[in-house]
C-alpha cells in the first residue's frame, strides 16, 4: 500500500510497503492545503505507482469535490485493470465563503481603490453574516450582510484611500451554520505606490503638463529647454521634442517625437496619416488603452536597433519602441501627441502615466494576490543569491531564484514576505483560496470517472491491518495462562 | 476457604488491577512527553506499544493455579515453575510492546529519472545510460537503486536495489522509449513532465535511507513545474541532482510562429511574419494558405534556414470580411524530424465594411449612388421597393439605410416602423431621398416615417404653388368598347375635377392615329372639358407612339412647373422609339404612367416607360379601379411640390462630414420637392438659392435621420453624377451618420501555458471607472471543427476584470469571442462590450521546445539542494546527513521465550527437588 496526500499536487507519504508502522506513520503526516483536489492528478500518479502490481487499486478518501474531467482516465483504469474505490468522508454541512476577494487602484487616479468581494452562501438556508474588512489590522469596514439561499454577492467598495498596505476580509456568520473556517477570511495586498520623481523638458505643452498633474504621487519638475538642467537622478525625464544636453542628470528617458540628433535610435523616414496597426498587447505602456482608435497626421518611424522593442507599428514603420541604451532604459514615441487625435482622448494621460510607471520600475501590478494551489513565480531582485520564504505561520524556507523569479508552489492562504539573506523584507504577497468549490461542504456519494461509478467498497472499514505474529503471541499468552490452571488442577492429566 | 485465603485472594486481584492501571497511565504520561525509552550499555531502548506491558500483570494471577495446585511437585519446584510462566508470560507481554532502537544511517537510495520524450534523441538517452553505469560503478554496496523512465508520465523499471547488479541489468535505448515493462499507463513522448516524475520518486524511495534523485533531461518542460516540485522535495529530505544532456537535438526544423497585425482592414496590404527554428543550416519550401487557396501575394517560397531562428515575411491581403485562416506549410528540404511541427495556422476575424441599404423606386437607376458608395469602401445592397425589410432585425444588419423615390404606399406601415426603431433603439442612420415619387410626391404626409424626417413635407403656403401640365393619352381602340372605355371617360372626367383651375390639362385618344379631343387648357373650364370628353368613341387599331409623341409636342411648350402624361393602352405596339422618346420627355421633366386595362396588355412596354419616364405602372385587369387610379396619380401630381428648374445648392449648416467637400463648388440641381424645416433639434445643412431645404438632419433617439429633398440619380442631380466630389459627398455623410457601435472593442489578453488558456478582460466604463457586475461569456470556436462555438462563463476576478480559463485540449487553431452585458434599471441585459482575440495551439509544446533548457535543470538542482553534474562521489555521499531507522527485538524476545517455555516444561517433567518418591 502507498498512502499519498491530494490536494491540488500529490504527495506521496509512503512508499509502497505493508508495514503498518510505515502506513501510520504516513497518515501522520497528513497535512491539510487550502486548495482543491486535484484528482486527475492524485488518480494518475495512482496509476503510475501501481503499474506493474498485481490487484491494482485505488482508493481515494475524500468528500468528492473536484472540478476536473476524470473520463480520459477511464480507460487507463481499465486497461490496468485497476479497481477504483471511493469513501467518502465528512459530512454535508452549510457554509458561508468569502468566494474572491481582491483589489485594484484606479488607472487614473492611483491614489484610490476599489476592493471586490464575493461571498458566497453554500447552504440552502438564508444566512446572516457580518463582513468586516481590515487595513493594516485596523476595521475600515463593517457591514451586516444578509444572503439568500445559495446566493453569490459581489459587492464593491469604492473610491477606497488611504495607506494601507495589507487589507484582510472576514465574516462572521451568525448561528452553527459556518463549518469552514479557513475560507472566512481573504488577504489582499495593496499595489505599492512610490513617488516617482519625474523632469519634464518642454517648450510648452499644455496637454502634457495637465497630464502629469493627474497623479498626485508624482514629483514634477518642469523646465523649459533654455533653463539650467538640475544634475539630480530622476525616476523619469520626460523630452517633448527637445534636444538638450542631459549632463550629469540621470534617470530613465520618454522621448516624445524626438529630432534625429536627440532620438536614442536612429530614425528610417517621415510618415503621415498613419496609426497602431500592430502593437504589443502585453506591453504595461498600453495598458487600459485602445491604441487602433488613435489617429495620427504625421510623425516618424524609428529604426530599432538589436534589443529594441517595437511596442506600436504603421504599415509605414515602428514609431512606439522600448529599449535600453548604456545608462538608461527609453520608451521613444515616434510622433507629436498634439498631431493626433491622441491628446483628445483619455488614451493620452493613460499612456504617458503608464510610461512613467513602467519607466519608473515601480510596481505596476494589479494583481492583489496570488491563488493557492498554483505555481507561484514571485519576483525578486535578479542579484539576490537565496532569498527566504516566510509563510502565514510563520516558516521560513530558503529558495533559490533564477532569473530574478522565485518559484514556489504554494497551499496556505494569508500573507507572506519574501526576506534577503539579511533578513530583509523585499516584498509581501497575499494569498486566498482559488477553488470556490471546495467552500461547498456538499460530500458527494460517489465518484464518477468517465461511465464508471466508484462507491464505498463492500465492508470497508477504515483500519490498520494487523500483523498475524501479533494475534498469534496475544493467542499463545491465553492458552498459557489457561494451561497453567488447567495442569494444576490436573484437568487434562 | 478461610477468610484469610478470600483475604489474599481479594489482595491479590486489588493489586494486580492497580499495577495493571498505574502501568497504563504511566505509559500515558510518559508517552506524551515522549517514548518510553530505557538505556542499557549507551544503548536506548524504546517501546512501540508500550500499552501491552500491563499483561505482565497477568503473572501475578498465576499465584490462584499454585495456591490450589493438585500436582505433586515439592513446594520450591511449584515456586520456580511459577516465576517462568510469570517470565514467559512477561516476555510475551514485552514482545508485544515491540522493543525497538534507534539506529542512524548513511546508506542511499537513488532514483534515476531519464526523459525519453520526443524531444530527445537515442544518443542521448544512451548518454544517459552510460552516465548511470558510471554512478553505479562507484556507488556504495549498500546504495539502492531506482529507475524511472518519464515523457509526458514517469514509468517505474524494475532493477536489483543492488547497484554491482543493477549495472549489468540496465534496459537498453529502445525498452526506456517503450511503455513501461510493468504495464503502465499509456506514455506519450509528446510531452515532458518532470514533475510527475520526481513524484513518483517520492513513492519507491525507501524512507529508512537517505533520498536522492538524479534528473536526466534536456530540461524543456512542457507539463508542471520541475523547480517548485524540487522545493518541495527537498522539504521531504530528497536532494535533487540533475544532468542536461550534451547531444544536440535532432535535425529539426519548426513552424515557431506565424504572426498577422491585431488589425486587419480588408482591401488594405500587410504582412505576415513567420519563425522558423532549425536546429542545423538547412533549406525548406514554405507555401502559405488563406483558407483553401495559396496566398494571392506570394504563396510559394523556397528559403535558406540558418542554425537557430529565422524569421520571414509574407504580404497578404483580405477581400472579404469574416474569419480568414493562414495556414504555413514546410516542406524540409532537409533532415527533419518531426512533421507535426510543420504546419501552422492563424484564423483571424476580419471585420467586415460597413453595409448600407439601399432602396430605390427605381432600380434601373440605382447604380449611381452604389458606385458611389462601394468606392468609398461600403458594402451596398441594392433592393427594389417590395424588398423593404419589415422588422428592426432585419435592418439591426445594416449600418445606413438609403429609401430613394418610393411612394408610400409601397412601404407598408409596420416597414416604415420598423425604421424608426432601427432609428430609435439601434441607433442607425436613414436618408430619406426625393425624386418623384419622394416626399408629398410618393404620399408620404401623414406616414410613420414622415414623423422621423426632419422636414415637415406640408408645403409653405406662402410658396408660389407649381402649376401642372397634364396630358392624358387614352387608348380609343375597338377593344376598348363597353366598360373599359366607358370607365376611362369616367376617369379623364375625375382627373379635370381632382385639378385645380390653374392646371393645364389636355386629352388626347388614339387608335392608329391620335385625336386631340381637348386641347391644352386650364381646368377652369370643365364643363366644356367634360363635354370634348364625352365625344371619344371606340374605333380602329392600337399605335400610341403618335399620340406619345403629340402630348410631348404639346406639354414641353407649356409654361408649367409640373409636366405630367398618363398613358393608358389595353393592347399592345410598336416599342420602336418609344424609349428614345420617353427618355426625351424625361430630360425635358416630362414624367409619363402608364395604366394598362385588361390581359391583354403589353406589360412589359408600359412597365419600360413608367420607369424610364419616371412614372408609374398600373395593371388594371378591372376597368372599375381606372377612376382610382387617376384620381391618385392627379392626387400626387397636384399635391406635390416638387421645383424642376436648376438651382445651386448653399451650405446653411456645418456638419463634419462637409470638412474637404467644396459645396460651392458643386453643380446645379435639376429638381426637388419643396418642404420647410422642421424645429430644432432638426438641423439645416444643404439649401437652395430661395431657401428650401436640400439636405437636413435631425437626431431620432440613438440615430440620425437625414433628409434629401432632390434625388440621387441621373434626373434632379444629373449634374451632381459627374461632379469629383459626388462620391466624397455621400461617402462622408453615410460614415458620419451610419450606425456606431454603442459597445465598446474591451482588449483581452491571452495567455497559453501547458495547454491551458486563460483569457483576461479589463473592463471599463464611460468614466474610466472598472464596471462591475457584467454578465460575461467567452465563446471559443475551432476554425477545423464543424460543431460550431463552445461558450464558456467568465468570471469576475477583481474589479473590473474577468477571467476564464478553460483547458485546450485540441490542437489547431482557434478565434475568441467575449460578450459583455449589463443589467439595465428595468432588468433588461444590455450589451456593453465585445473582445476578440485568437490563438493557435498548433502542435505538442514537445515539438516546438527543441533546445535544452539546462538553467531550469540548474535552477530544479538549486531548488532541490543538489547540484547540475554531480560525480558519483557527490551523488552518494551522505555529505554529513544520516537518516534514522528502527531496529526491532520482538523477534529476539520471542526466541527468548521459546527457551524460558522449554525451561517451564524442564521443570514439569524433571522433580529436581526432593526426589524421593511419596
Amino acid at each position: 500500500m502507498l498512502i499519498a496526500q491530494l490536494s491540488q499536487t500529490v504527495l506521496p507519504l509512503s512508499v509502497m510497503s505493508s508495514d503498518p508502522v510505515v502506513l501510520q506513520d504516513a497518515t501522520r503526516n497528513l497535512r491539510g492545503a487550502h486548495t482543491k483536489a486535484g484528482m486527475e492528478t492524485g488518480i494518475q500518479f495512482a496509476l503510475d505507482a501501481l503499474a506493474g502490481k498485481s490487484a491494482p487499486e485505488i482508493l481515494v478518501i475524500s468528500d468528492g469535490a473536484h472540478d476536473q474531467a476524470l473520463a480520459s482516465l477511464e480507460p487507463l483504469l481499465s486497461q490496468n485493470n485497476v479497481q477504483l474505490s471511493y469513501v467518502a468522508v465528512s459530512k454535508t454541512s452549510p457554509n458561508v465563503a468569502i468566494s474572491a476577494f481582491s483589489v485594484r487602484r484606479y488607472p487614473l487616479d492611483k491614489s484610490r481603490y476599489e476592493v471586490m468581494l464575493e461571498l458566497t452562501n453554500h447552504s440552502d438556508d438564508p444566512q446572516t453574516a457580518r463582513i468586516t474588512i481590515s487595513g493594516d489590522g485596523a476595521p475600515i469596514e463593517v457591514n451586516p450582510i444578509r444572503l439568500a439561499p445559495r446566493e453569490i454577492l459581489l459587492r464593491f467598495y469604492q473610491n477606497l484611500g488611504g495607506g494601507n498596505e495589507t487589507l484582510e476580509a472576514s465574516i462572521a456568520v451568525e448561528g452553527n451554520t459556518d463549518h469552514l473556517v479557513v475560507d472566512d477570511h481573504a488577504f489582499a495586498l495593496l499595489p505599492e505606490r512610490k513617488r516617482n520623481k519625474v523632469l519634464a523638458i518642454s517648450p510648452g505643452n499644455t496637454y502634457l503638463e495637465a497630464a502629469l498633474l493627474l497623479d498626485e504621487y508624482l514629483d514634477v519638475t518642469l523646465l523649459e529647454p533654455t533653463q539650467p538642467i538640475p544634475t539630480q537622478a530622476f525616476d523619469v525625464i520626460v523630452l517633448d521634442g527637445v534636444d538638450v544636453d542631459l549632463g550629469q542628470t540621470h534617470g530613465a528617458r520618454l522621448y516624445l517625437n524626438p529630432s534625429p540628433t536627440s532620438a536614442p535610435l536612429p530614425i528610417y523616414k517621415p510618415i503621415a496619416d498613419f496609426g497602431f496597426d500592430t502593437w504589443n498587447r502585453k506591453s504595461p505602456l498600453l495598458a487600459f488603452i485602445a491604441p487602433e482608435n488613435i489617429q495620427v497626421l504625421e510623425g516618424h518611424a524609428f529604426k530599432p536597433q538589436p534589443g529594441d522593442q517595437v511596442v506600436g507599428a504603421s504599415e509605414l514603420g515602428p514609431f512606439l519602441v522600448e529599449g535600453k541604451r548604456d545608462d538608461y532604459r527609453f520608451v521613444a514615441l515616434g510622433f507629436d501627441p498634439r498631431k493626433s487625435d491622441m491628446v483628445l482622448r483619455v488614451a493620452w494621460p493613460l499612456f504617458l502615466l503608464n510610461c512613467i510607471q513602467h519607466l519608473g520600475q515601480r510596481d505596476g501590478s494589479d494583481y492583489s494576490s496570488f491563488a493557492t494551489g498554483d505555481v507561484w513565480r514571485l519576483p525578486v531582485p535578479a542579484s539576490a543569491n537565496g532569498v527566504s520564504l516566510v509563510g502565514p505561520m510563520g516558516t521560513r524556507t530558503v529558495h533559490p531564484s533564477r532569473s530574478g523569479v522565485l518559484t514556489y508552489a504554494g497551499e496556505l492562504a494569508g500573507f507572506y514576505e519574501i526576506l534577503d539573506q539579511d533578513h530583509t523584507r523585499l516584498s509581501r504577497f497575499a494569498a486566498n483560496l482559488k477553488d470556490t468549490a471546495e467552500s461547498d461542504l456538499t460530500v458527494e456519494t460517489q465518484l464518477t470517472v468517465g461511465e464508471r461509478v466508484s462507491s464505498k467498497p463492500e465492508g470497508f472499514q477504515p483500519r490498520t491491518r494487523r500483523e498475524l505474529w501479533v494475534l498469534l503471541v496475544m493467542t499463545a499468552l491465553t492458552a498459557l495462562f489457561i494451561e497453567w490452571f488447567s495442569y494444576h488442577r490436573r484437568i487434562t492429566v | 476457604m478461610n477468610r484469610r485465603l478470600i483475604f489474599a485472594s481479594s489482595v491479590l486481584l486489588t493489586v494486580c488491577a492497580t499495577g495493571a492501571w498505574a502501568t497504563l497511565s504511566f505509559i500515558r504520561t510518559f508517552s506524551a512527553q515522549g517514548a518510553i525509552a530505557a538505556t542499557f550499555n549507551g544503548v536506548s531502548y524504546e517501546l512501540l506499544q508500550p500499552n501491552y506491558l500491563a499483561l505482565v500483570w497477568l503473572a501475578p494471577l498465576l499465584w490462584f493455579g499454585l495456591r490450589w495446585s493438585l500436582t505433586d511437585l515439592p513446594l520450591i519446584q511449584r515456586a520456580l515453575s511459577w516465576l517462568t510462566r510469570g517470565a514467559l508470560l512477561s516476555l510475551l507481554a514485552l514482545a508485544l510492546a515491540r522493543p525497538f532502537t534507534r539506529d542512524r544511517s548513511e546508506a542511499i537510495a537513488t532514483a534515476f529519472l531519464v526523459d525519453v520524450s520526443d524531444s530527445v534523441t537515442d544518443a542521448a538517452v544512451a548518454e544517459a545510460l552510460t552516465s548511470i553505469r558510471e554512478h553505479l560503478a562507484l556507488a556504495p554496496q549498500d546504495a539502492e537503486i531506482t529507475l524511472i523512465a518519464f515523457a509526458e508520465r514517469p514509468a517505474l523499471y524494475p532493477l536489483p536495489a543492488n547497484p554491482k547488479e543493477a549495472q549489468q541489468l540496465l534496459p537498453s535505448v529502445q525498452a526506456l522509449r517503450q511503455p513501461s515493462p510493468t504495464g503502465t499507463s499509456v506514455r506519450s513522448g509528446t510531452a515532458t513532465n518532470i514533475q510527475a516524475a520526481l513524484q513518483l520518486a517520492y513513492g519507491v524511495l525507501p524512507s529508512s535511507k537517505l533520498k536522492r534523485v538524479l534528473i536526466y533531461s534536456d530540461g524543456a518542460e512542457t507539463l508542471g513545474d520541475v523547480a517548485s516540485e524540487a522545493g518541495r522535495a527537498q522539504e521531504f529530505g530528497i536532494s535533487v541532482f540533475a544532468i542536461p544532456y550534451t547531444v544536440p537535438p535532432p535535425a529539426e526544423v519548426a513552424v515557431r510562429d506565424l504572426t498577422l497585425p491585431n488589425k486587419l482592414v480588408i482591401g488594405e496590404t500587410f504582412k505576415i511574419q513567420t519563425r522558423i527554428y532549425a536546429t542545423q543550416a538547412s533549406k525548406a519550401r514554405l507555401q502559405l494558405f488563406q483558407d483553401a487557396g495559396l496566398n494571392g501575394l506570394g504563396g510559394t517560397r523556397e528559403v535558406e534556414l540558418i542554425k537557430g531562428e529565422n524569421s520571414f515575411e509574407f504580404q497578404s491581403v483580405v477581400r472579404v470580411g469574416g474569419e480568414v485562416t493562414y495556414r504555413l506549410e514546410l516542406t524540409p528540404l532537409g533532415a527533419d524530424r518531426f512533421k507535426e511541427n510543420n504546419t501552422y495556422s492563424v484564423t483571424v476575424d476580419v471585420p467586415g465594411r460597413p453595409m448600407v441599404l439601399y432602396v430605390e423606386g427605381q432600380p434601373q437607376r440605382a447604380s449611381y449612388l452604389a458606385n458611389a458608395l462601394t468606392a468609398q469602401q461600403f458594402d451596398v445592397d441594392v433592393r427594389p421597393a417590395s424588398a423593404f425589410p419589415t422588422s428592426v432585425s432585419e435592418l439591426s444588419r445594416y449600418d445606413f439605410v438609403v429609401l430613394s423615390d418610393v411612394p408610400a404606399d409601397q412601404i407598408s406601415v409596420g416597414s416604415q416602423n420598423a425604421v424608426e426603431g432601427y432609428l430609435r433603439d439601434l441607433g442607425g442612420g436613414f436618408l430619406f431621398a426625393g425624386g418623384v415619387a419622394g416626399y408629398s410626391l410618393g404620399g408620404w404626409e401623414q406616414t410613420p416615417l414622415a414623423r422621423v424626417l426632419p422636414v415637415d413635407m406640408d408645403a409653405p403656403q406662402h410658396k408660389q404653388m407649381p402649376s401642372v401640365a397634364m396630358a392624358l393619352v387614352i387608348d380609343r381602340s375597338a377593344s376598348m368598347a363597353g366598360l373599359p372605355l366607358e370607365m376611362a371617360k369616367t376617369a379623364c372626367r375625375a382627373t379635370v375635377e381632382t385639378l385645380r383651375d390653374d392646371d393645364l390639362v389636355e386629352i388626347i385618344a388614339f387608335d392608329q392615329e391620335p385625336t386631340r379631343y381637348v386641347k391644352l387648357q386650364p381646368a377652369r373650364y370643365n364643363t366644356r372639358i367634360q363635354n370634348d370628353i364625352s365625344r371619344i368613341q371606340h374605333s380602329g387599331g392600337t399605335d400610341f407612339f403618335p399620340a406619345l409623341d403629340m402630348a410631348y409636342q404639346d406639354i414641353s411648350v407649356a409654361q408649367a412647373r409640373k409636366k405630367h402624361v398618363i398613358l393608358l393602352t389595353d393592347g399592345r405596339a410598336e416599342p420602336r422609339g418609344i424609349h428614345d422618346l420617353v427618355q426625351a420627355m424625361l430630360a425635358e421633366s416630362i414624367t409619363v404612367t402608364t395604366v394598362g386595362v385588361g390581359d391583354d396588355t403589353d406589360s412589359d412596354l408600359l412597365r419600360m416607360i413608367a420607369e424610364t419616364g419616371g412614372g408609374r405602372f398600373h395593371l388594371a385587369p378591372d376597368p372599375n379601379s381606372l377612376p382610382r387610379i387617376f384620381t391618385h396619380e392627379t392626387e400626387m401630381l397636384t399635391r406635390s411640390t416638387s421645383v424642376q428648374e436648376w438651382f445651386p445648392v448653399t451650405q446653411t449648416g456645418s456638419a463634419d462630414f462637409l470638412r474637404g467637400v467644396a459645396i460651392n463648388t458643386a453643380p446645379l440641381l435639376h429638381g426637388y420637392v419643396a418642404t420647410q424645416m422642421k424645429p430644432s433639434p432638426a438641423q439645416e445643412l444643404l439649401a437652395t438659392d430661395t431657401g428650401d431645404p436640400i439636405l437636413a438632419r435631425m437626431r431620432v433617439g440613438l440615430g440620425q435621420s437625414l433628409a434629401w429633398t432632390s434625388d440621387v440619380k441621373n434626373a434632379w442631380a444629373i449634374e451632381w453624377l459627374r461632379w469629383p466630389a459626388f462620391s466624397t459627398f455621400w461617402g462622408q455623410l453615410v460614415r458620419e451618420h451610419m450606425r456606431k457601435k454603442s459597445h465598446r472593442e474591451l482588449d483581452m489578453q491571452l495567455s497559453l501555458v501547458n495547454n491551458q488558456l486563460t483569457a483576461t478582460v479589463d473592463a471599463f466604463d464611460d468614466q474610466e471607472q472598472f464596471a462591475n457586475n457584467l454578465h460575461a461569456t467567452l465563446s471559443l470556436k475551432s476554425a477545423a471543427s464543424k460543431t460550431g462555438e463552445t461558450k464558456y462563463p467568465m468570471r469576475q476576478v477583481a474589479p473590473g476584470r474577468y477571467q476564464s480559463v478553460l483547458n485546450l485540449d485540441d490542437y489547431g487553431t482557434f478565434t475568441l469571442h467575449g460578450e459583455y452585458y449589463r443589467e439595465n434599471d428595468d432588468g433588461e441585459l444590455v450589451r456593453m462590450g465585445d473582445s476578440f482575440g485568437h490563438v493557435s495551439n498548433p502542435y505538442p509544446t514537445e515539438y516546438q521546445t527543441l533546445e535544452g533548457d539546462a538553467e531550469r535543470l540548474e535552477a530544479a538542482a538549486l531548488a532541490g539542494g543538489g547540484s547540475l553534474n554531480p560525480t558519483a562521489a557527490r551523488l552518494f555521499a551522505p555529505q554529513g546527513k544520516s537518516i534514522e531507522s528502527r531496529k526491532y527485538y520482538w523477534a529476539h524476545v520471542l526466541m527468548v521465550a521459546l527457551v524460558v517455555f522449554g525451561l517451564i516444561s524442564l521443570l514439569r517433567r524433571v522433580r529436581l527437588f526432593d526426589r524421593s518418591f511419596q
